[in-house]
């Protein structure tokens, strides 16, 4: 009895020991990064369960439906938290700063990533692009994304430099640049020609509305917040050859370019929007183009058009055209706006979460959520695929108009302002001294000057 | 008895125990942020949490918009306070009978504490959209308006007091009707014997006895307002400029845009202060009041 006893404590603790052994090994999620290959397997990470905070955006409703491809595919569970992006942001904010872990993959954006990237709260994601046992290298493709939407989330950490270079921080899921849209029948109506300049839209302003509120003239996001200087109003500084930093490395908010476009921004809205114009979001803007209530979308986004060609949210399907914005006096230019997926750098499931990742922003499902309304491809493949050509081209006043304003944004498109950690409160400031102007509290020149010298101390020079 | 005597103090001490638990549970977290207030801490920089002693105190008092936000509050707090109790009174006064429109009254008026402040407040935003919103249509039907509602700095901080007034106005109208209902019957009849009209009724029987239950309204809906957030971040967000930027909001601003918990936490210290400061002085005076036998 005692000598069965003796080896049942022998064998339990040799179970015990093995347990712990395959335990380890099995339970261990982090990537190795040892490139010298193991062959790839989706389901490497089976049994996993990554929780995932999307902002609310066509996207979303792209994914949804393909997510349970994703857990057929690899054994991983994903739980999908869906917010506005203020409290998208906010909330990430709150789980990143204390390392909670409560993410393990987000959806992002180049700007919040300069902040995240300093703080060392997200991980760099070229380790797993490079390592192929956790990464298809062939099937991924990683050279099909346009060099320049991969080079917008890459930054060597340098404050107010390092754009393109160092580490990739996320993936690009959309990409989004402005254009004008417009309702064909009303300028048929009025007569007149889409503007080709700022200076032929302050001359229609006034007259692209039906004069008794049923019907106004443009809209345009304008509430006081970074995106305003950063995208569509950033889109028209651009053309003023206005820029938040100088080429003496000063801020320029209060450069005479941007005292200009200011005042041109100001009275365009002033005759072509309705009174309550200087409070409207990005949310407002679309949704009230495709209401019917406006002739035009302002150099807002392109990637609203899958909204405004659905006949279940638009009322202006059959009536909706496209065109590139407005040139100013240095040109024609436009910001980009470009939405990501990162890596919480806390994240407890680092190989299920690299994994999503990498199937979300895959070609083929690039593809599919493209043709779920979630635009603009980031891929090349993408563009190419007669499926999202066919989608695209339908869209606009004539066959192709959509497509061919988007490629030509493209040309002009790129991130207006460098990087730096407090870059979104600095665009604040400069988005309230707009908002002042417009509500007539003082001068742009007054505005502006002031939210200069006050951006000149948020970024430290 | 001694034996008695201790078990009940043992018992006391087990009872207690966990409220002290809470209490230690409350002063860490208020203690670290008190800490935090003292220091230049950023939540994205491990490098910056130095002490600073009260440089963001400093700061924040010469701040121009801190200031802004200061007066924008203050106006607030005093406004909704006059208004809700005003109307408060009014409204108890009306449904203060047992009638059968007075009980379906008493139960319609509830609705708006059903309802969470942030859909509440959305929805207002909804019926205040300056371009087809169902409030500029009322108001046209009578020639009045178009008005901006909360899109324009001249009265979008009046159109969050109207919201708040909707949310919390029941709240302050059922505990003052409950002060109605607890006034003496044989007081109003004698009062009545002497040929008083219901308004000399109202103000020298029944308000004297409503003091206590207006200042517990006062003090709760008081520490509320000084606090408010919800509303106000969920319809303008503190604009537009900064008309409605109240001290919440830019605490928040600082700490969940801007990732200055330093910053932020200042501001949330001296939000405590006055919340503080407000309770304290009421109470002290509503017991100053007893204490001289104001209350009848």
């Amino acid at each position: 009895m005692k000598q069965k006893g003796k080896q049942v404590r022998i064998a339990s603790v040799l179970t015990a020991a093995i347990l712990l052994l395959v335990g380890c090994s099995s339970n261990s999620d982090s990537a190795s990064t040892d490139t010298a290959g193991g062959d790839f397997s989706w389901m490497q990470a089976e049994g996993s369960e990554i929780n995932v905070l999307l902002v609310s955006h066509p996207f979303v409703d792209s994914i949804e439906p393909l997510l349970a491809d994703f857990e057929a595919k690899t054994g991983i569970k994903v739980n999908v938290e869906t917010l506005a992006e203020a409290q998208a942001t906010e909330k990430l904010l709150a789980d990143l700063s204390t390392k909670s872990g409560a993410y393990d993959v987000f959806m992002t954006s180049p700007l919040s990533n300069w902040q995240y990237a300093t703080a060392g709260w997200i991980n760099p994601l070229d380790k797993y692009l490079e390592n192929s046992s956790v990464t298809d290298v062939e099937a991924y493709n990683v050279d099909d994304f346009f060099p320049g939407f991969l080079g917008a989330n890459k930054w060597d950490l340098k404050p107010l430099s390092g754009l393109g270079e160092g580490s990739l921080w996320g993936l690009p899921i959309n990409s989004e640049s402005y254009l004008l849209a417009y309702r064909p029948s009303v300028m048929k109506e009025k007569g007149l020609a889409v503007p080709k300049t700022y200076k032929e839209l302050i001359a229609m302003a006034g007259t692209l509305g039906d004069g008794k509120g049923s019907r106004y003239g443009l809209i345009t996001r304008f509430d006081k917040y970074w995106d305003l200087p950063y995208l569509t109003f950033g889109t028209m500084l651009a053309s003023y050859g206005a820029t938040l930093i100088g080429t003496d490395g000063k801020v320029a908010v209060c450069s005479q370019e941007s005292i200009d476009a200011t005042n041109d921004f100001v009275s365009i809205l002033k005759k072509a929007s309705p009174a309550g114009a200087g409070a409207f979001t990005w949310s407002d803007a679309m949704q009230g183009f495709a209401s019917g209530q406006y002739a035009m979308a302002f150099n807002e986004a392109d990637l609203f058009a899958p909204t405004y060609q659905d006949p279940k949210q638009s009322k202006v399907t059959k009536d909706i055209g496209y065109a590139v914005t407005p040139e100013g006096p240095a040109g024609r230019k436009a910001g980009t706006w470009l939405w990501s997926m990162s890596m919480n750098s806390a994240t407890k499931n680092e190989i299920a979460s690299w994994l999503f990742l990498q199937w979300v922003t895959s070609p083929d499902v690039m593809i599919k959520t493209h043709l779920n309304g979630n635009m603009n491809p980031v891929r090349a493949s993408a563009w190419e695929d007669p499926q999202v050509a066919k989608l695209v081209d339908s869209w606009g006043e004539t066959p192709g108009q959509y497509r061919d304003v988007v490629s030509e944004m493209g040309k002009v498109a790129q991130i207006l302002y460098p990087p730096h950690p407090e870059l979104t409160r600095a665009l604040d400031v400069w988005a309230g001294a707009i908002q002042k102007t417009y509500f007539g509290k003082g001068t742009a020149k007054e505005n502006l000057c002031s939210a200069q010298t006050e951006i000149t101390k948020i970024l430290g020079l | 008895m001694s034996k008695q005597r201790k078990n009940d103090e043992r018992a006391l001490k087990v009872m207690i125990a966990p409220a002290l638990v809470l209490l230690l549970g409350a002063l860490v977290p208020f203690m670290r942020g008190v800490w935090t207030s003292l220091t230049n801490s950023k939540l994205y920089s491990s490098q910056s949490n130095s002490f600073i002693w009260f440089e963001n105190y400093r700061a924040m008092f010469a701040n121009s918009i801190f200031l802004q936000g200061l007066r924008v509050l203050i106006i607030f707090v005093v406004s909704v306070l006059i208004i809700q109790f005003i109307l408060g009174i009014t409204i108890a006064h009306l449904l203060n009978t047992k009638t059968q429109f007075t009980k379906i009254s008493r139960s319609i008026l509830v609705i708006p504490l059903l309802i969470p402040p942030v859909v509440a407040s959305l929805l207002w935003k909804t019926l205040m959209w300056p371009t087809d919103g169902v409030l500029n249509w009322m108001l046209s039907l009578v020639n009045l308006g178009p008005y901006q509602w909360l899109t324009s700095p001249t009265t979008a901080l009046f159109s969050t007091m109207i919201i708040d007034t909707w949310i919390y106005l029941p709240f302050v109208t059922i505990i003052l009707l409950s002060g109605l209902q607890s006034v003496s019957q044989d007081q109003i009849e004698a009062a009545k014997l002497d040929g008083a009209n219901s308004w000399q009724i109202f103000k020298y029987v029944s308000l004297p006895w409503l003091v206590p239950y207006i200042f517990l309204a006062g003090l709760f809906r008081g520490a509320d307002a000084i606090k408010t957030f919800d509303v106000i971040y969920s319809t303008t967000r503190g604009g537009p400029i900064d008309s409605t930027r109240v001290l919440h909001i830019q605490a928040y601003e600082e700490g969940f845009r801007w990732a200055n918990a330093g910053s932020a936490m200042a501001i949330v210290l001296f939000l405590w202060f006055v919340v503080y400061a407000f309770s304290n002085t009421v109470i002290r005076f509503s017991k100053l009041r007893d204490n001289r036998g104001l209350v009848s």
